[in-house]
Parts: structure tokens; C-alpha cells; sequence
């Protein structure tokens, strides 16, 4: 069995040449699992050299049909021989799957739902692009936002986390949030575990710094409040968005995070919506790429560098920080939720230190973005992209309906090829 | 008895067929009746060893036979007891969202085949399957 997979003109091609019996079936199938993203939903099968088939060929074919229906695809087959052909006939599904003689058929039937849909949205709502993706922007709350933030990052950076810091929040009464944090029965329980947190629609995902770098995945069942969630820094938002951005990278690589919120600040600036500089941002999207880091120790006051330093220094760096800049996870859903601020803008509006709460300076460092950044996301898998989903039901679908893969604290470098954005122009910055 | 013993594991099924398509070939079979009874004999073996079996511990025991009016392919297994041809047969009409997928591989063994036997005997469930074929020696 001879598989190939290729993306063409927003389809995915997948080849199956030689014979497909219920062994290459499961090859097949694993291949197919690997290689479709979670936003795909235009599948070409190129049976050209196929040349024999059982009914574990139209079962491939037939659950990749009802996968891409979800999300408003399509798939067509092309170049089907007389052997696939025949079993295709006797099973009665010649008439279910679009068969083409040609693959340029196959491919138009495929767009043809692709280009209607871009079409309506067009006519909606024009798009802007810039910096690779297009934008188009949707208005939502009027009222304005602002950010809560407790403790400093600054602490948490040269570990001087104490139990003192540590307070329980009932998370499911935070619709947004990013931190540190630890699920716990007391205080002393959550200290040795404190790790990179988010809280999303009332539940909370999060790293325990315990060694095994495996995320946890927490919806409370009911508030019994015998779980609580400690946090020693969290970064919450109190309001609503005030706009969703619905972003479409123009190209298969996608645009870099850093990138996505340069062009939100600049779009912001001309189109006068008041933006002051720092905003918080929550995205339903698929990836082409995570770069991204993760704390591995508790960053507690009795474990600070012994150099009195920042856990981000050169020479304490690898000993905290697990960094992946290599590109992963492409094709898989994210939900992330981070703030970012404009460094060229006047800052000044805000309040100084609670600014500084959530963007220490770090000596020596240099903002070539001129931008500052922290995002948290959550990795999903098989969860259908479809553009006319809204930010919340994207994001509550992938907590209910997608496999949980990872939780990680992005880089700026992360890969996004298309997202619902949720905007909030934060008018001030409250410490609690 | 005969013939090829198998481990019941999906990635067995390729020797299966090449087995089953090589003795048909010596035994005069026409090319027609091999592919057809290949993808019978494809569709059994496969669901004995994705449905049959509970692990891929069990095994498989495949012999073909020319008969006087036709050949016969005979499977035999050790699962528990399960009569393929007592499966409804799959609607053919319809949306394909609708329509369960189950029962197809059935559909196929009997387009496929102009005989099929079932029996279960000392524990062992044994499928035959026949094809008519003439030849140019028997007319």
C-alpha cells in the first residue's frame, strides 16, 4: 500500500495506490489521523493505482466524509479504477461518495462549498489584510474592560514565592485567567507544585511543577469547594471582549502570535478604537506551530537561584524552564488567553505598579517587537473548525468535545493559521 | 487439516490473501473468480480477526478445495460462536449519514460468492465459501 498525503489549493489529497485490504486499512486510517488538521474540511481521495479494495476501503472514506460534513466540507474521489469501482457499486456507495474522473473535477466540487462561504462572510463584513493574515473584525461589548492582576511576576520570576502569597480562588467564577497556581487541599499541599495555569469557561488547566511535565485538566463537578485552586500570580479579566477578530493566515505557515497582536494594536489605532495600549486577548483557533515553554520547578522562595537572579537568567534558565522552540502540534485546535502590551504606546494612563505586576523589566532585555507578551494556551485535537462557530461556543466545544493534549506557556513565535480572536481594550489594570 | 494456520492479527491478513490467491492459481482457477473470492475471503478473515477474537491471541486455519461444481475456500476459528450470514442485511439506500456501516462486509461475501455454509463444530466456527468457475478442460 502506497499512501501519499498533499495539500493542494486548501485540499488535502490523500493517494492510495496498490491494494487496500483490511491491514492497509489500519495504515491508512493512522496516516489519515496523523496528517488531518483540525481545520481541514476539503479531502480529495486519489484512487489512481488503487487496484484492489475491501469494504475497509469505504469505511476510510466513509468516516472522513462524516468528519469534514461537520465542519461544512466536503470530499470528492477521483480517479477511481475498475476494481474499487466495482466494490464500490455493489455496496451501494457509489452513490454516496462524488466520484470524478479527473482530480481538477474533483477539486472544484470540493471549493465549491469553500468559495460560497467566503463569499457570504465577504458581503458581511469586508476583510483588511495585513502582515500575512486577513482581518475582519465583528464589534462586541461597548463596555469597558480592565485587567485584575494579583501578585507580581516579578516574584514569581527570582522564586520568592512564600506561603503567604498563596490564596485559594474560586476559579470557576473566572472566565479568563492566566498564573501560577496549584490544586490543593491547604496551602502547604499547593507550594512544592505551583505551575503555569489558565482558567477558561470554569475550568482550570494547568502544569504541576511534579516532574512529570503532564498537564491537568479540571472542570469542577459542582462548587463542593473541597478543591481549591491556589495561585500565587493570576492575571484575570473583569468585563467582556469588545471585539472578535476573525483571522485568516493567507498562508499554509500562518502568522507568528507576536505579529497577530501588532497588527491588533495597529488596526486598533487606525480604525480609533481607543486602545490604550495594553490588550487581553482569548483564541479559539488552528495552529501550524507551538513554540512554547513550561516552568519545571515550584518557583518558591526557599528554592530561589542561589545567584539571586531571575529564573529567565542565562545560568538558571535550563535548570527552570523546559523550551520547546521547535514547531509542534500543527493542525491541532488551541485555546489560549494572554495580554499583551504595546511598548511604543503611553502607558502611562495606567496604574504604574499594577503595570508592572504583569510586565517586570527585566534588566538587559531588549523588546525587539516592541511588544510584550504572556499567553497561555491549551492544546486540543479533533475538534472540527468551522468559521461560522462564534469565539464562545468554539472554545466551550473544545472543552467538552476535544482531546486534551497540552497546556503550555506560548512563545511569541507560535504559528496561528486561523482564529476567532477575542479583543478587550483594557482601560486600566486593578491589583487585588 | 490443510492449508495456512494464522495468527487471528490484522497485519496476518496480506499472507492470508496471498495464500488463498496463490492456491486458486494452481488450481486452475480463473483470474474472475480468484478477485472475487479474494475479497470474500478478505471481508471473513478481516472480521474474525478485528471482531471475532478478543486479542490477537487466536488463530486461523484457511484450506481451499476443487469440488466436482466448484471451488470452496473453508475458514475456520475459535472465537466465539458467530454465523456471519445470520447479520440483516445493510441498507443500501439512503443518506450516508444514516446509513450504519455494519454489515457491509457480509453484503460483499455474498455478492461475491455463490456459496457460503456455516457451522459450528468442537468449538471451532467454520465458514465455507464456494465459487462456480467453468473451465475450458470441464465444457
Amino acid at each position: 500500500m502506497d499512501i501519499t498525503t498533499e495539500r493542494k489549493e486548501h485540499a488535502l489529497v490523500i493517494g492510495l495506490k496498490g491494494r487496500l485490504d483490511g491491514y492497509a486499512a489500519s495504515q491508512v486510517t493512522a496516516e489519515i489521523e496523523r496528517t488531518l488538521r483540525d481545520d481541514d474540511r476539503s479531502v480529495v481521495f486519489d484512487l489512481e493505482g488503487l487496484t484492489y479494495m475491501s469494504s475497509a476501503g469505504i469505511r476510510i472514506i466513509l468516516a472522513l466524509q462524516k468528519k469534514v460534513k461537520a465542519r461544512n466540507g466536503r470530499i470528492a474521489l477521483c480517479n477511481v479504477g475498475e476494481y474499487p469501482k466495482n466494490v464500490l457499486s455493489m455496496a451501494g456507495f457509489d452513490r454516496v461518495f462524488p466520484i470524478f474522473s479527473s482530480r481538477e473535477e474533483a477539486f472544484q466540487e470540493v471549493r465549491k462549498r469553500e468559495d460560497s462561504l467566503s463569499l457570504i462572510a465577504d458581503l458581511k463584513d469586508p476583510m483588511v489584510e495585513r502582515e500575512g493574515a486577513r482581518f475582519r473584525f465583528e464589534p462586541a461589548s461597548r463596555a469597558p474592560a480592565s485587567l485584575r492582576v494579583k501578585g507580581s511576576l516579578a516574584a514569581l520570576l527570582h522564586a520568592r514565592i512564600r506561603e503567604e502569597d498563596l490564596s485559594a480562588e474560586r476559579f470557576s467564577d473566572i472566565k479568563y485567567s492566566l498564573g501560577l497556581g496549584a490544586l490543593g487541599s491547604g496551602v502547604e499541599d499547593a507550594m512544592p507544585f505551583l505551575g503555569e495555569m489558565m482558567t477558561i469557561h470554569g475550568s482550570m488547566i494547568w502544569l504541576p511543577t511534579d516532574g512529570h511535565d503532564t498537564p491537568d485538566f479540571f472542570v469542577p463537578a459542582g462548587d463542593s469547594g473541597e478543591v481549591r485552586a491556589y495561585t500565587a500570580f493570576n492575571l484575570s479579566l473583569e468585563g467582556s471582549f469588545n471585539e472578535i477578530a476573525v483571522v485568516e493566515a493567507t498562508g499554509e505557515e500562518g502568522i507568528a502570535l507576536d505579529t497577530l497582536y501588532r497588527a491588533v494594536f495597529d488596526l486598533a489605532e487606525e480604525r480609533r478604537k481607543g486602545c490604550r495600549g495594553v490588550v487581553a486577548t482569548a483564541i479559539w483557533g488552528v495552529v501550524a506551530g507551538v513554540a512554547s515553554t513550561g516552568i519545571k520547578k515550584s518557583p518558591i522562595a526557599k528554592d530561589a537561584p542561589a545567584n539571586g537572579g531571575s529564573i529567565l537568567d542565562p545560568e538558571n534558565y535550563d535548570e527552570w524552564m523546559d523550551v520547546s522552540t521547535e514547531m509542534k502540534y500543527e493542525g491541532y485546535s488551541i485555546v489560549t488567553f494572554g495580554v499583551g502590551v504595546d511598548l511604543a504606546a503611553d502607558l502611562s494612563g495606567y496604574n504604574r505598579t499594577a503595570l508592572d505586576a504583569i510586565h517586570p523589566i527585566h534588566p538587559g532585555e531588549t523588546e525587539t517587537s516592541g511588544l510584550y507578551l504572556h499567553n497561555h494556551g491549551v492544546i486540543f485535537r479533533n475538534v472540527p473548525w468551522d468559521p461560522e462557530t462564534d469565539l464562545i461556543r468554539g472554545i466551550e466545544r473544545c472543552l467538552a468535545d476535544g482531546e486534551f493534549v497540552d497546556m503550555r506557556h506560548l512563545l511569541d513565535s507560535t504559528r496561528i493559521r486561523r482564529a476567532k480572536v477575542g479583543i478587550a481594550y483594557i482601560s486600566e489594570i486593578d491589583r487585588a | 487439516m490443510e492449508g495456512l494456520t494464522i495468527d487471528a492479527d490484522i497485519s496476518s491478513l496480506p499472507q492470508a490473501l496471498a495464500y488463498v490467491t496463490g492456491t486458486l492459481g494452481r488450481l486452475g482457477v480463473p483470474e474472475i473468480a480468484i478477485l472475487e473470492l479474494e475479497l470474500a475471503v478478505d471481508e471473513a478473515v478481516t472480521n474474525v480477526m478485528l471482531h471475532g477474537y478478543s486479542s490477537s491471541e487466536g488463530r486461523i486455519w484457511i484450506c481451499c478445495r476443487l469440488d466436482e461444481d466448484m471451488v470452496r475456500v473453508r475458514i475456520e476459528d475459535e472465537a466465539p460462536p458467530f454465523d456471519p450470514m445470520g447479520a440483516p442485511e445493510p441498507d443500501l439506500e439512503g443518506d450516508a449519514d444514516e446509513r450504519p456501516i455494519g454489515g457491509l462486509g457480509v453484503h460483499l461475501i455474498r455478492k461475491m460468492t455463490d456459496e457460503i455454509r456455516y457451522e459450528r463444530k468442537d468449538g471451532r466456527n467454520i465458514l465455507t465459501l464456494g465459487k462456480r468457475f467453468e473451465t475450458s478442460e470441464r465444457r
